[in-house]
C-alpha cells in the first residue's frame, strides 16, 4: 500500500491522499523530500472546497500520467486522444465561479502545481472584454475620461 | 439552510478587487497566457494596470494589425526598453509586405531584448516576390541566453563575430545571406546546436556547409525550378541522428560519416538533374550521369550506411540502383527500416538493391502508378525476380506494399515476398479500393504459399 499524506485545510478538515498525489505540488514535494510530513501538513490560505478541487486535479493528472507511461508503445495511436481527453478534462474542471477559480490559482502558486497554475490563469482573463473584467474582478476605473482616452490612443491598435 | 438559500439566489462572486493586489509576478503570468492583444487591453482597466504589460516575458506583434508602420514601430519601441529589468522570453515579429523597411528599428529592440535574456525569437517578414526583406541587425549574433532562433524570409548581414552559447534550436527559411561564410559561422559558433532547419530560398546558388559537433536533427530543404552548377551541401554532423534531406538542386551532396543508428529521410536529385531532362526515356544517359558523379554518390553513400532507418523517394532509388551497376553498393548492416516509393517498372531493381540491407527488419514499398507510360505495362509484366536477398531469407519480419492494382508484376512480387520472406510475419497490403481488379487479385492473393509458417496477411 503506498505512503499516505494527510492535508488539513483552512477549516481544519483532514484530506488523506496517496503520496503520488501529493507529489503533484512541489512545495509538498520539497516538504516530502525533508520530512516534515508527519503528522499533517497544515494549510491554513486553503479552503475546503478549494482543497478538494486541488487533490481532483491531481490525482486526474497522476493518473492520466501513469496511463501515458503504460501505453508509450502506442503513443503514435493512442497519444494525440489521451492528450486531447486530459484537456477536454482540464477545460471542464476550470468551469467554475470566479471566486473558486481565484482561490484556486491562489492555490495552485503557493503549493507550486505549474500545470494547475497555468490552466488557472488562462481562464481566469481570457476571452472577455475590458468591462467584463473590470465588472468580475471589480476593478475600479480610477482614470478620468481624458486619461483613458490618451492610454487607449497610446495602445489603440489593441483596441480595434 | 441559510447557506442553501444563498447558494441557490445567485452565484458567488469575487467581493473585492482581489486580482489588483495579487503579486506582480502572478499578474504577469495571467497577462503572459492571453495574447499580446488582450494583454496590451488591460492597461485600460485602471492606472496600476496602465504599465502592467510593459513587463510581459513574451511578445507577439504582427504589423498589418497597425496603422501604419510608423505606429508600429513606436508601439515596439515603448516595449523593448533596455532600461526595465524584467525578463523577456519570446519575441515573435511578423512584418507584412506593405511595412517592408531596412529594418533599422529592430536595432534597438533586440539591443533590449539580448539586454532582458531574451530565449526564444522569432522573426518573419512576408514579401512575396520582390525580395526587399527586413534585414536582421548584427546584434542577433550575440546573444548568450538566447535557445531559439526562427528566421523566415529575411536578409542576415555578414556574421563576423558569432556567439551563441545556448542556441539549440535554428530555423533558417528563405534567408537571403550575405555570403557562404555567414551560415557556416551561425552554425559553427552555435556549440550546444541540436536542431536545424533550413529551407533555401530558390534563388540561391551558394553552397551549404553544415559543420556541429552537437547537432542531432537536421532537415534541409532545396526546391527549386532551377538550376545552379555551383550550388552544393556539405554536411558534417557527426552526432546527427535525424536527417531529412529534400533537394534537387545541389550537384554536390557531401556528408561525412553519421552517428550509427541515425533515421534519414532523403530526396536527392540534383546531383543528377540536367534541365527539363525527362530521365525516363533515356536510361543509357541516365548512366552516364551518375558515372560522370560517381565519387560523390559513393562518399554520399558511405557517409549515410551505419543508418537504422531510411525513406528514399524514386528518384533517388533510381540512383542508388544505377550506381550499384557501375560500383559495389556499401552493405548497410545497421538498417532495419526501410521506406521506398518506386514505380512498378522499378521491380526489377529490388532483389539486387535489398541484397545491401542484410538486417532490414521492416520493408515498406509505396507503389505510385506511372501514369506516363501505359505502354509499358507489357514489359513491366516480363520482370521475373530470380535471386533471394539475404534479409529475406532471415530478418525480414513485417512488409507493408501499397498497390494501385493495375499491374501483373504487384501480384508476383507479392508471391515473391510470401514463398521467399522465411521469418516473415505480417504482410499488410494497402490496395487501392476504386480497381476492378482488386477482386481478381484478392483470390490469387489467397492461394499463394507462403514459407514462414507465421504469416499473417492484411488486407486494407
Amino acid at each position: 500500500m503506498s505512503k499516505k499524506i494527510i492535508f488539513e485545510s483552512s477549516e481544519g478538515e483532514s484530506f488523506e491522499v496517496d503520496e503520488a498525489v501529493a507529489l503533484e505540488c512541489q512545495t509538498i514535494k520539497n516538504m516530502i523530500e525533508d520530512d516534515c510530513t508527519d503528522g499533517g501538513i497544515p494549510l491554513a490560505n486553503v479552503n475546503s472546497a478549494t482543497l478538494t478541487k486541488v487533490i481532483d486535479y491531481c490525482k486526474k493528472h497522476v493518473e492520466a500520467a501513469a496511463a501515458a507511461e503504460a501505453n508509450a508503445g502506442d503513443k503514435d495511436i493512442y497519444g494525440a486522444n489521451k492528450d486531447i481527453e486530459l484537456k477536454t478534462w482540464d477545460e471542464e474542471f476550470v468551469k467554475v465561479d470566479q471566486p473558486l477559480l481565484f482561490d484556486l490559482m491562489l492555490a495552485a502558486n503557493f503549493l507550486i502545481i505549474p500545470g494547475l497554475l497555468d490552466l488557472t490563469c488562462k481562464t481566469m482573463m481570457r476571452g472577455k472584454t475590458v468591462l467584463q473584467i473590470r465588472e468580475i474582478f471589480h476593478i475600479k476605473k480610477d482614470y478620468t475620461d481624458a486619461e483613458e482616452a490618451e492610454v487607449r490612443k497610446e495602445n489603440a491598435w489593441a483596441f480595434e | 439552510m441559510v447557506r442553501k438559500l444563498k447558494a441557490s439566489q445567485a452565484r458567488p462572486t469575487l467581493t473585492k478587487d482581489a486580482i489588483s493586489q495579487l503579486p506582480n509576478d502572478l499578474t504577469c503570468q495571467i497577462l503572459s497566457l492571453l495574447s499580446t492583444k488582450e494583454a496590451v487591453k488591460t492597461s485600460v482597466l485602471s492606472t496600476r494596470w496602465r504599465h502592467l504589460w510593459l513587463s510581459l516575458p513574451c511578445l507577439e506583434l504582427k504589423s498589418r494589425d497597425f496603422l501604419d508602420l510608423k505606429n508600429f514601430t513606436s508601439f515596439g519601441d515603448r516595449f523593448f526598453d533596455s532600461t526595465r529589468v524584467s525578463c523577456i522570453q519570446e519575441v515573435k515579429l511578423t512584418i507584412h509586405k506593405k511595412d517592408l523597411s531596412d529594418g533599422y528599428f529592430l536595432t534597438s529592440w533586440f539591443d533590449a531584448a539580448v539586454k532582458r535574456k531574451i530565449q526564444h525569437l522569432h522573426v518573419g517578414s512576408y514579401s512575396y516576390a520582390d525580395r526587399r526583406f527586413n534585414k536582421m541587425p548584427q546584434r542577433v549574433y550575440n546573444c548568450e541566453t538566447l535557445v531559439c532562433l526562427k528566421l523566415f524570409q529575411v536578409t542576415l548581414s555578414d556574421a563576423e563575430f558569432v556567439s551563441l552559447p545556448s542556441l539549440k534550436t535554428m530555423h533558417l527559411e528563405y534567408i537571403e545571406f550575405p555570403n557562404e561564410a555567414t551560415f557556416e559561422t551561425l552554425v559553427l559558433c552555435s556549440p550546444v546546436l541540436e536542431c536545424l532547419k533550413i529551407v533555401v530560398a530558390s534563388d540561391d546558388e551558394k553552397v551549404f556547409r553544415v559543420h556541429s559537433r552537437s547537432l542531432k536533427r537536421l532537415t534541409f530543404e532545396r526546391v527549386s525550378p532551377f538550376l545552379f552548377d555551383s550550388a552544393g551541401v556539405v554536411i558534417d554532423a557527426p552526432r546527427l541522428c535525424f536527417l531529412n534531406i529534400n533537394d534537387n538542386i545541389s550537384k554536390s551532396v557531401i556528408i561525412h560519416k553519421l552517428e550509427s543508428n541515425a533515421v534519414l529521410q532523403i530526396s536527392l536529385l540534383g546531383i543528377v538533374r540536367l534541365e527539363e531532362f525527362d530521365d525516363e526515356f533515356f536510361d543509357d544517359i541516365y548512366e552516364v550521369i551518375v558515372s560522370s558523379k560517381i565519387s560523390n554518390i559513393h562518399k554520399f553513400l558511405h557517409g549515410i550506411s551505419m543508418a537504422r532507418s531510411m525513406k528514399i523517394c524514386r528518384g533517388t532509388l533510381k540512383i542508388m540502383c544505377h550506381y550499384s551497376k557501375l560500383e559495389p553498393f556499401p552493405q548497410f548492416s545497421n538498417m532495419s527500416y526501410l521506406d521506398i516509393t518506386l514505380y512498378p517498372r522499378d521491380f526489377k531493381w529490388l532483389p539486387a538493391f535489398l541484397e545491401s540491407f542484410p538486417n532490414l527488419k521492416y520493408l515498406a514499398l509505396v507503389m505510385v502508378c506511372d501514369d506516363r507510360k501505359g505502354g509499358f505495362s507489357e514489359d513491366i509484366d516480363q520482370v521475373s525476380f530470380s535471386s533471394v536477398p539475404e534479409c529475406l531469407l532471415s530478418s525480414l519480419e513485417f512488409v507493408e506494399l501499397i498497390a494501385p492494382v493495375q499491374y501483373d508484376v504487384e501480384l508476383k512480387l507479392v508471391k515473391y515476398l510470401l514463398k521467399n520472406s522465411a521469418v516473415l510475419e505480417k504482410l499488410i497490403l494497402r490496395l487501392a479500393s476504386y480497381n476492378s481488379r482488386r477482386d481478381y487479385m484478392l483470390k490469387k492473393l489467397l492461394k499463394i504459399p507462403r514459407v514462414s509458417t507465421k504469416c499473417k496477411v492484411v488486407i486494407l
